[in-house]
């Protein structure tokens, strides 16, 4: 059991890693159906993991309203609306025009935008209150944010077409800079946690306990 | 007993009700929906390049179009949409349409209901298909570069696409002679990384506002070729192919919500300045 538990895992993801890599500098076909084998593979593998999702946030919300737990009535609401979406969506199919679809386009679609239209709000408010230079540093941010912002609307190229340029230069200069820098760093830090897991140091993914 | 030093008027803008700000925005946003002001549009070099490319390519090429957002990015997305396929519909090129996000295939249904509207010509399985949504992100694209088809057994509307026209010289990602994907998230990095640099495929990326800056590093190493940075970008391709649509006439709105953000900004710091300088020199003067 114990082997099953802790040491199988990290010898599948050791042989799995160590193939692909391996692969992706063998030009002969083998190599080519090898690669396409695992990708079928993790499509399938892939389906499975989101019924676990499902069953996973069935379960949370499922215990939620068991034990009562303060705010359970937001999770009464989720499985209801899930059921009901699952039942509808699997007898009536999902596509636009059936109930499922319905539900779609005139209540997800404009509670979603609602969301995400409230952020307008929210941020010309922190804006105004919180959007201050008190430092040299936040001085220069803010100027940056300033151009950018007004001169990417065609206000901005209306007042000045330079506040235009000037905003293409920030974008293209140093924001590039700072992204490609960031960038960089994830894709160093993908590389070590890649070795890390394939030699077994990394451990994590096979979650705690016992 | 200390005296309650009563705040100046500085001190009470500062804390200005939330409410008024918001109704200036609801103003900002409002009003010129009602009133448009027609402000001028300025092409990017960015947008005209994803523009040209697509004009470019000789009639009946094969275009990938990826569409991965949501109703939350839909009013940035949506519009891009629109013009990206009408331009791409006018020029006879061949289309395939995947999307990675679970909540995204029904916009794209609407946009081909409005499109077909307008040209009754452009048919399913010849013209274009709709391949809809699939589970895995990384590995679906992985799998689209080696058959489509395989990962996509059926359309969006439940038709094989192996027996379809479009399919038989478009069954690998490799086939595109060029890809357009429109991003609320993150999978265009994977589109990059799994897809397009793998087969060398040139590709256009239309993403929301807020994730453009991260998009330029791939435009500076040309992995990518453009960019249609959100409400405006899509305006932009809207002008492009000379049929001004939703996000021409948002644009509107978004100049003057930027423009009472900006004005905002600068007057609170000016005011806080002033408030600071005023303490310091009270505070000198032992008041």
């Amino acid at each position: 059991m114990q082997f099953l538990k802790k040491r199988f895992p990290v010898l599948l993801a050791f042989v799995l890693g160590m193939v692909m890599f391996i692969r992706a500098f063998v030009p002969a076909k083998i190599a080519q159906r090898l690669y396409e084998g695992f990708v079928n593979w993790d499509l399938v593998i892939l389906g499975f993991s989101a019924i676990f999702a499902i069953l996973s946030l069935l379960h949370y919300h499922i215990n939620k309203v068991r034990r009562k737990v303060p705010g359970y009535g937001y999770s009464v609401l989720t499985l209801v609306a899930f059921t009901q979406m699952l039942v509808l969506g699997v007898f009536m199919g999902t596509k636009l025009g059936t109930p499922a679809g319905w539900e779609y386009q005139w209540l997800f679609v404009p509670m979603q935008a609602t969301m995400f239209a409230t952020l307008a709000f929210f941020i010309a408010s922190a804006a105004f209150r919180a959007f201050r230079a008190r430092t040299w540093e936040a001085l220069a941010l803010l100027i940056a944010g300033l151009i950018v912002m007004i001169g990417r609307v065609p206000i901005g190229e209306w007042i000045s077409p330079k506040l235009g340029l000037l905003s293409e230069w920030i974008m293209q200069n140093p924001n590039m800079a700072a992204t490609r820098g960031v960038l960089l760093g994830v894709a160093l830090a993908q590389i070590a946690i890649s070795v890390r897991i394939i030699f077994g140091i990394e451990r994590t993914y096979m979650g705690g306990g016992d | 007993m200390d005296k309650v030093e009563k705040p100046s008027f500085i001190e009470r803008f500062l804390q200005l009700d939330r409410r008024i700000i918001y109704t200036l925005v609801i103003l900002a946003v409002a009003l010129p929906l009602l009133w448009p002001l027609g402000l001028p549009i300025k092409v990017s070099s960015e947008v005209q390049s994803i523009y040209d490319t697509i004009d470019n390519l000789p009639e009946g090429s094969n275009i990938m179009l990826a569409a991965d957002f949501d109703p939350a990015s839909q009013p940035e997305l949506y519009p891009m949409l629109k013009a990206v396929m009408e331009h791409i519909i006018r020029k006879h090129h061949k289309m395939l349409i995947v999307v990675l996000w679970i909540n995204g295939p029904n916009l794209v249904a609407q946009a081909i209901s409005e499109l077909q509207a307008e040209y009754p010509d452009w048919r399913s399985g010849e013209d274009f298909a709709f391949l809809g949504f699939q589970v895995g992100v990384t590995v679906v694209i992985m799998s689209l570069g080696n058959d489509i088809s395989r990962t996509y057994p059926k359309d969006f509307y439940g038709n094989a696409t192996a027996p379809m026209p479009i399919i038989k010289d478009f069954n690998q990602l490799k086939d595109a002679q060029y890809m357009v994907m429109l991003e609320a998230g993150n999978s265009g990095d994977y589109w990059i990384v799994y897809g397009t640099q793998m087969f060398g495929i040139p590709v256009g990326a239309g993403v929301t506002a807020v994730m453009a800056p991260q998009y330029y590093p791939y435009l500076q190493a040309n992995q990518i070729n453009g960019i249609i940075g959100g409400l405006r970008g899509a305006a932009e391709y809207e002008k492009l192919i000379g049929k001004p649509g939703k996000a021409t006439s948002a644009m509107d709105s978004q100049s003057m919500v930027h423009a009472l953000i900006f004005l905002a900004i600068v007057l609170a710091n000016i005011l806080a300045l002033i408030n600071v300088t005023q303490k310091r020199r009270q505070a000198r003067e032992g008041k």
